[in-house]
């Protein structure tokens, strides 16, 4: 079809590429730390799978299986280990409580369903429910669901990566986002002026019109499965399970009533189809709102207020109010498909709907009419170039704030410019939501030697080295002296306590000499519990503050790469160069350019430290930075939050380093291609996301975060300051570059 | 006020754009005619500073001093309307012309007032506030211009003005410009003779990096007599004539096609037409 092949074009195929890569990064990014679990579960669950049978119950069969393992990879129980057997045992503790609570569910499912059935028919016989009123009717549902669940042989399967698959919202988000670019390209023709042609042909609507349709529905169906077929290829090649793809995905309790009677295969599929569903009704919202504007980008803008306020119906509509209606039947679900799955019945008396069932008809009969009304304007519709009442309102609005804008200073104009012209906010609104969903950990978890260590802290918290603290010293000495006075060192439970005692005293004194040291050499420390502020600066935050310095480097890039190539794009450049304060503008646009970075990562900081500060609980941070050990090398003593705010002076000088270098960039390559060719900055980093450790010291967001270099040590943290100071280097040379004549006219 | 080029070279690797022109401009209205790729837009950016010389590649003066040692004080007497429109389309004319202003170094009083005066000189007032991008090519010459204007410079240039108007729209800029010459020198390129037949001082023609004629319409004019006639013809013989000579209009008659021819040497029929003779004859004579 040639309307498919105009619409499924060059720069389409692109970015599906684009998206089904961000798919798969998305996938590994959030999974690959699981892979040690995966194997470890996969191996235990073979030896499970090998030893259950009918005298052998699942649980018994985990119970053997683990041991097997545990003692296969030398694994010890207790006592500590070194770290890669350390990672190794974490793994396989969590596999093995997985497998624990699926033998569990699995042997005793036929007594669970059973229960479940029982409570049900209880309560409907109790009379404590009116007939005919809701929770009558959903009783008697949940009844008969449970009853179809009867007749399912849950065993122990691997079913990890469908359960991971449903929680995935991005497979059905960006097969919506592919079809609705095909979509925007159907009114290339109005620019063209080619509608003109389409509408004195014959039949030339109404035959466009069935294509186009069938372009959306086909559009739908194939690129839903096709990202449905690889997010779930990737999960499974994370947490393994092929051969079970065609077991019941009731075998995981989280989806036994999710599911139903589904085997995991067709589970799969069944998302994939709702989402196309989904797709479609949406598909054909967008094209018959986009068909009643003149300027289709108003149109877009309709489309996103009508599903950001279909989003706050469901939101703020509660699940037992009398418009209830208007939450489940809801643009919300069509646009998150999978969340329709979840078991759950609504409706009014004696009415009952499944959440699944409601949806799939609410886009049916949407679709359907919007279908028709879309067929019907197509063939009334005259592109007479008239506004209607909606864009004519945006108009005057527009109006108004051009004369507010022609009055206002020009950095505000390049502010406009950059952000809107240039539609970097999009991306910028992207990338805060990236940053909002940086984990920044659980906090601190107390065992029994931080529980009683903290004790101490809480004691001497805020003490130089001085009686005081020597005084509180030697009192935890004298108890320690107690408790081990009278300790059997010949057994083992007595040895065991003895070192463990030993060990606390030991990291008391540690830190009293620590604490003297310091103040010995004039340095400012005082005592201070350590352990939130580990937790909130140190080795763990590291994959978190690199992710938070690449979304950082991603909209510097956003940022700069239009810095000359868009004005030379639209003959701006010229024209600019020609007139007396030249170099003053570019001056301007390197201003508005940091001016914009500093404000991301202000913005974007925030984010981050206040999800930090609520996980931790971080107090006390007007105390001196080198209060806290894992500091003792930093070459300043500012308090802690000034040294927040230092690294973030740190981070902003490099970044506007990358900036200038951007916009060196800029100067060569076409506005098109020039964000692409900065994006290979930031291609080492997403490597090393996706799993190849290899690229880790070329990722530039470790020497942007700086705290990953430092907390690895020395060495590491000197290839910081190297790296920083050859960046802002290069970054200087640039800047001079950009501003000598010659350079400037090219 | 003089502007003046000495030898003005440029070449881009093998191509030759411009092969040493040299010539003086003072108050008035220049037209430079020559076909695409003739030159005329290197030699503009080479006046705006907008691309660098080459090595030997002549020197530009304004008043006795070189253009580049000038730097940015040339640059503050200068008005340039490109070729390329160019403008950010999200913009309002207001608003462009006020950012437009702010890089020509105008103060903002001054800037405010300036935009006000010129929006209503080209006719954009009740738009002012819509975005550029929306408006028709003739209306977004018509911003080029109005941002050309701003700063009141003694230097006008501008390159294919009238490109995308439609005839009116070419009259009444035409005049508007013909209003302007006074106490400012301007160059107008252009491959339209209509753009510049009445209103231009001084006619330039470049061809091949070079002038090859110059002076007031009427000398240029008066150059062509006895190289401009007329031939009646028939359709067949058409072909064989363009190989020979150089044919401009041809035009239906009664008595049959008439073709006018330009050229040194005529077909022994033609019939000169010396009391007829325009600038497209000249423009035919050098570039047909």
């Amino acid at each position: 079809m040639r309307e498919a092949k105009r619409v499924i074009n060059r720069n389409f195929l692109i970015l599906c590429a684009i998206l089904f890569m961000l798919n798969a990064f998305l996938i590994i990014k959030d999974n690959h730390a699981q892979k040690e679990y995966a194997q470890a579960y996969n191996e235990m669950l073979e030896y499970a799978a090998k030893m259950e049978n009918e005298t052998v119950s699942c649980k018994e069969a985990v119970s053997l299986a683990w041991k097997k393992y545990f003692a296969r990879h030398k694994i010890p129980f207790y006592g500590n280990v070194q770290d890669d057997k350390d990672i190794m045992r974490k793994a396989a503790v969590s596999a093995r409580q997985k497998l624990d609570e699926q033998a569990k569910y699995a042997d005793g499912f036929d007594s669970l369903i059973e229960e479940k059935i029982d409570e049900a028919e209880r309560l409907i016989k109790s009379g404590f429910y009116k007939n005919n009123s809701f929770e009558y009717v959903n009783l008697w549902k949940t009844r008969y669901d449970l009853n179809a669940l009867k007749d399912i042989e849950v065993r122990l399967s691997s079913g990890s990566w469908l359960e991971k698959l449903y929680e995935y919202p991005y497979a059905s988000i960006f097969s919506l986002l592919l079809v609705l670019v095909s979509i925007y390209g159907f009114f290339s023709e109005r620019k063209t002026g080619l509608y003109l042609c389409i509408h004195a042909a014959a039949d030339g609507r109404a035959r466009l019109f069935l294509r186009r349709s069938a372009i959306i529905l086909m559009e739908n169906i194939l690129i839903n499965a096709a990202f449905f077929a690889e997010s779930a290829a990737i999960h499974i090649s994370i947490y393994g399970g092929l051969k079970y793809i065609n077991y019941a995905a009731a075998d995981s309790e989280i989806l036994m009533l999710t599911a139903g009677t589904l085997t995991r295969l067709e589970f799969t599929a069944a998302m994939a189809f709702m989402s196309a569903l989904a797709g479609t009704c949406l598909s054909i919202m967008f094209w018959l709102i986009l068909s009643l504007f003149r300027n289709i980008n108003i149109g877009m803008f309709i489309y996103i207020i009508i599903c950001a306020g279909e989003y706050l119906l469901y939101l703020f509509i509660p699940a037992k109010s009398m418009f209830r209606g208007l939450r489940y039947i809801n643009i919300y679900y069509l646009l998150f498909p999978n969340k329709t799955f979840e078991y759950y019945n609504w409706g009014y008396s004696g009415n009952i709907f499944s959440l699944r069932a409601s949806t799939a008809g609410f886009a049916i009969v949407l679709g359907t009419v919007l279908f028709m009304i879309n067929m019907y304007m197509n063939s009334k519709t005259y592109y007479t170039g008239k506004q209607n009442i909606i864009e004519t309102a945006i108009s005057v609005i527009m109006e108004a704030f051009m004369r507010l804008l022609g009055r206002m200073p020009v950095s505000c104009k390049e502010i406009y410019k950059i952000l809107i012209s240039q539609k970097v906010m999009i991306i910028l609104m992207l990338l805060i939501y990236a940053a909002g969903n940086i984990q920044a950990g659980i906090g601190t978890f107390y065992d029994a030697s931080k529980s009683y260590l903290s004790g101490y802290y809480e004691k001497a918290d805020g003490l130089h080295y001085s009686k005081e603290l020597t005084d509180i010293y030697n009192q935890y000495y004298e108890e320690y002296k107690k408790a081990v006075e009278n300790i059997d060192l010949h057994s083992e439970t007595g040895r065991e306590f003895f070192y463990y005692r030993k060990n606390l005293i030991g990291s008391i004194r540690k830190n009293v000499d620590y604490i003297k040291r310091m103040n010995e050499k004039g340095i400012n420390a005082v005592v201070l519990k350590p352990y939130e502020f580990e937790g909130a600066f140190g080795l763990e935050q590291s994959s978190a503050q690199k992710e938070l310095a690449l979304l950082n480097v991603l909209a510097v890039l956003a940022i700069s790469s239009g810095f000359i190539s868009y004005e030379k794009s639209n003959g701006m450049y010229n024209l600019s160069m020609s007139y007396y304060k030249r170099k003053n503008w570019l001056n301007r646009k390197i201003r508005i350019n940091l001016f914009l970075i500093g404000l991301f990562e202000i913005t974007s900081y925030a984010i981050y430290y206040k999800k930090i500060f609520e996980t931790f609980e971080l107090k006390n941070l007007s105390a001196p930075l080198k209060s806290l050990p894992m500091f003792e090398n930093y070459i300043l003593n500012p308090s802690i939050g000034g040294f927040i705010l230092i690294n973030m002076l740190y981070s902003f000088i490099l970044l506007s380093a990358v900036s200038l270098i951007m916009c060196m960039i800029s100067f060569y390559i076409k506005y098109a291609y020039c964000l692409l060719t900065g994006m290979l900055m930031v291609l080492p980093q997403l490597l090393y996301m996706l799993g190849f450790q290899v690229f880790d010291k070329l990722s530039i967001g470790r020497y942007i975060a700086f705290l990953p270099c430092f907390n690895e040590g020395k060495i590491s943290a000197y290839d910081c300051y190297g790296v920083g100071i050859s960046l802002c280097a290069v970054g200087a040379a640039f800047y001079v570059y950009i501003m000598e004549d010659e350079a400037v006219r090219g | 006020m003089e502007l003046e080029l000495k030898e003005l070279k440029k070449s881009y690797g093998d191509v030759h754009a411009l092969r040493g022109i040299s010539y003086k401009f003072s108050t008035g209205i220049y037209g430079i005619l020559g076909a695409n790729g003739a030159g005329k837009s290197t030699m503009i950016n080479l006046i705006t500073d907008n691309i660098i010389r080459d090595d030997d590649g002549g020197e530009v003066y304004y008043n006795g001093k070189e253009i580049l040692q000038m730097g940015k004080e040339f640059r503050k007497k200068v008005g340039y309307m490109p070729q390329q429109q160019g403008f950010y389309e999200d913009f309002s004319p207001r608003t462009f012309l006020r950012y437009i202003a702010e890089i020509k170094g105008i103060r903002a009083k001054d800037a405010k007032m300036q935009t006000e005066e010129l929006l209503s000189v080209v006719n954009l007032s009740k738009v002012a506030d819509k975005k550029i991008g929306g408006f028709s090519g003739g209306m977004k010459q018509r911003v080029l211009l109005a941002q050309a204007l701003l700063g009141k410079p003694d230097i006008l240039i501008l390159d294919e003005p009238t490109a995308g108007l439609d005839p009116k729209e070419r009259i009444v800029l035409r005049n508007y410009i013909a209003g302007l010459s006074k106490n400012k020198i301007i160059l107008l390129a252009t491959h339209v003779v209509s753009d510049i037949e009445c209103i231009a001082d001084r006619v330039l023609f470049i061809k091949k990096g070079r002038i090859v004629a110059e002076g007031t319409p009427e000398e240029l004019i008066n150059s062509m007599i006895g190289k401009v006639g007329e031939i009646t013809c028939s359709l067949e013989n058409v072909e064989s004539l363009q190989e020979k000579y150089r044919i401009g209009n041809i035009r239906q008659r009664k008595s049959g096609l008439v073709l006018r021819i330009a050229g040194d040497t005529l077909p022994a029929d033609a019939v000169l037409v010396d009391n007829n003779i325009d600038l497209e004859d000249v423009y035919l004579y050098y570039f047909g």
